[in-house]
């Protein structure tokens, strides 16, 4: 949906008429995008919810019953709207000041009536405390990061610190926060989309180096879970960046349909300290010295049990047989280059590193051996022949389907405490995920 | 400031948006080109399918484009669509499911 009226709205711009077909269901969010995109009288064409079930005589049915309106939309006169917003203005470089009340509990009532919180409690964003957050950093407070889809508003550092001050941050955590949004930011997250997706996914944020030690960013037990302030805090301030600068709220353009409680905030550091091998950081080229974030949207944690097994190789098995089922969303979407998070505890790195894997070696593994042959994902939601060209040979009746495209999209990072339970997170859709340098 | 109020920053979006002009619409179909952008949804090729088929003999379409996107979570990449528009007068894109 966001890109359909993007695409639209971009023909309209070029002097064609366009019209963009959506269900009932993305109504509200399409008419949100349209005023986003500056062109609220963009005629879309509604038709009935869902499409994708029905059968090939009810879709050519609506289909006959939509011509009429498309062919309307395309040629009938558009009355001019009227809306009060239609008028052009940049943001301020300077957030605007509101008075609210001192008290904590009203308070927080008149940031939840504007749309502003998560539903949990906020520290209210004051002028004071956004004044200390920004001391976390060097960045100029007027600076503009970007904008954040699908809602478009524009990225100051100090929008950030306001959301970060609300998410319950330290100033120290700030530069973290920062580099979480900037990641965010870059193209190849999709950032827009992942708010839009029915698929419900939420941004994970991984932080590498020594910041995470100096910040008490857990990589060790219970790191995934919120319950450690850092883990919680960091993660929470890039949702609310999401909530309020892109509209990813349920009530606005966020339209999963489900959805994970990652959505209320997912950080954590690599257990650099218990991992046998280099960190992420440093296997992607970064300095030992240097902090990073890398963020991706997923769709959710699996995790897997192994505590039978003792040799690392029994380990991988058990891990790639939990990756390679047929109700993974990810093996129809493995063509967009997205990645798979593997997020080994200690003790099952250890093994596997003392059965003589280095890094490389346990990509490789994954990559080889999580693959489901094509024909179990036949004439289901995740058999996608097409995009599967020159990666899968269909010809082959015992051909399979790989997780992701090669062993470089397999992000491996050692992260809990002690047990024997790791984990798996397949990328959303078209989500690459993004590392930013973490800069003080 | 009032001695019980706080004066707060605005975490949220203060953008208003830039408000373009809609293209001008097209006085009929009758010999018009038509570009249908599939955002490859299940079934919205089956939608469009017969959209065209309709577009065609009941309103005079005198050439369907058709483009399937790779996936309805991207953009349709800006060199398509230019191609797209250089041959058609008109677009419809769907369907957001």
């Amino acid at each position: 949906m966001t890109w359909g009226l993007h695409d639209s709205v971009q023909i309209e711009k070029s002097g064609r008429p366009a019209v963009t077909v959506v269900t009932e269901a993305f109504q509200a969010a399409a008419e949100a995008r349209a005023r986003v995109l500056g062109l609220p009288e963009h005629p879309r064409v509604i038709i009935e919810h869902p499409l994708a079930s029905r059968m090939p005589s009810e879709v050519e049915k609506v289909a006959a019953a939509a011509a009429e309106r498309i062919v309307a939309g395309l040629s009938r006169p558009l009355a001019p709207s009227a809306r009060a917003d239609a008028v052009t203005a940049a943001a301020p470089a300077r957030a605007r000041r509101r008075q609210i009340t001192s008290d904590f509990a009203a308070g927080n009532r008149a940031l939840e009536d504007q749309g502003w919180t998560d539903g949990l409690p906020v520290i209210p964003p004051t002028e004071t405390l956004v004044a200390e957050m920004l001391s976390g950093t060097t960045a100029a407070p007027g600076e503009v990061l970007g904008r954040m889809e699908p809602l478009q508003g524009t990225v100051t550092v100090e929008k950030v610190a306001a959301n970060a001050v609300m998410a319950g941050c330290r100033p120290e955590y700030f530069p973290v926060v920062l580099a979480s949004v900037r990641a965010v930011l870059q193209p190849d997250f999709h950032v827009g989309s992942t708010a839009c997706t029915t698929g419900g996914a939420a941004p994970i944020v991984i932080v590498n180096g020594p910041i995470a030690a100096r910040l008490g960013i857990s990589g060790g037990t219970a790191c995934f879970g919120g319950n450690i302030k850092a883990n919680a805090t960091i993660g929470r301030a890039l949702r609310l960046c999401m909530r309020n600068l892109g509209g990813a709220k349920p009530d606005g353009m966020e339209k999963s349909t489900q959805a994970w409680p990652g959505k209320i905030a997912c950080c954590f550091a690599e257990n650099e300290a218990r991992s046998p091998w280099e960190p992420l950081s440093v296997e992607r080229g970064h300095a030992a010295a240097q902090s990073t974030v890398t963020v991706v949207a997923v769709r959710g944690i699996y995790p897997l049990t192994e505590g039978v097994q003792t040799t690392g190789v029994g380990v991988l098995e058990t891990l790639v047989a939990s990756m390679r089922y047929v109700g993974s969303p990810i093996y129809h979407q493995m063509h967009n280059e997205i990645p798979v998070i593997v997020a080994l505890c200690p003790e099952h790195a250890e093994e596997i590193a003392r059965a003589g894997f280095d890094r490389r070696a346990v990509r490789a593994y994954i990559h080889e051996h999580a693959r489901v042959p094509a024909r179990e994902l036949r004439g289901r939601g995740y058999y996608a022949p097409e995009a599967w060209q020159g990666l899968v040979d269909e010809s082959d009746p015992d051909a399979r389907v790989p997780i992701v495209t090669d062993p470089e999209r397999i992000i491996l990072v050692v992260a809990g405490g002690d047990g024997r339970h790791s984990a798996w997170m397949p990328a959303w859709s078209v989500c690459r995920g993004a590392t930013e340098v973490i800069v003080p | 400031m009032h001695g019980d109020e706080v004066t707060i920053v605005n975490p949220a979006a203060e953008d208003v948006t830039e408000r373009l002009a809609p293209a001008r619409r097209v006085a009929s179909l009758a010999g018009a080109r038509v570009a249908l952008i599939d955002n490859s949804k299940h079934n919205a090729d089956r939608f469009l399918d017969t959209l065209a088929t309709l577009l065609v003999r009941d309103h005079g379409v005198a050439k369907i484009e058709r483009y399937r996107k790779v996936s309805a979570s991207v953009p349709t990449p800006p060199e398509t669509l230019r191609r797209l528009l250089e041959a058609s007068d008109a677009a419809v894109h769907g369907v957001a499911d």
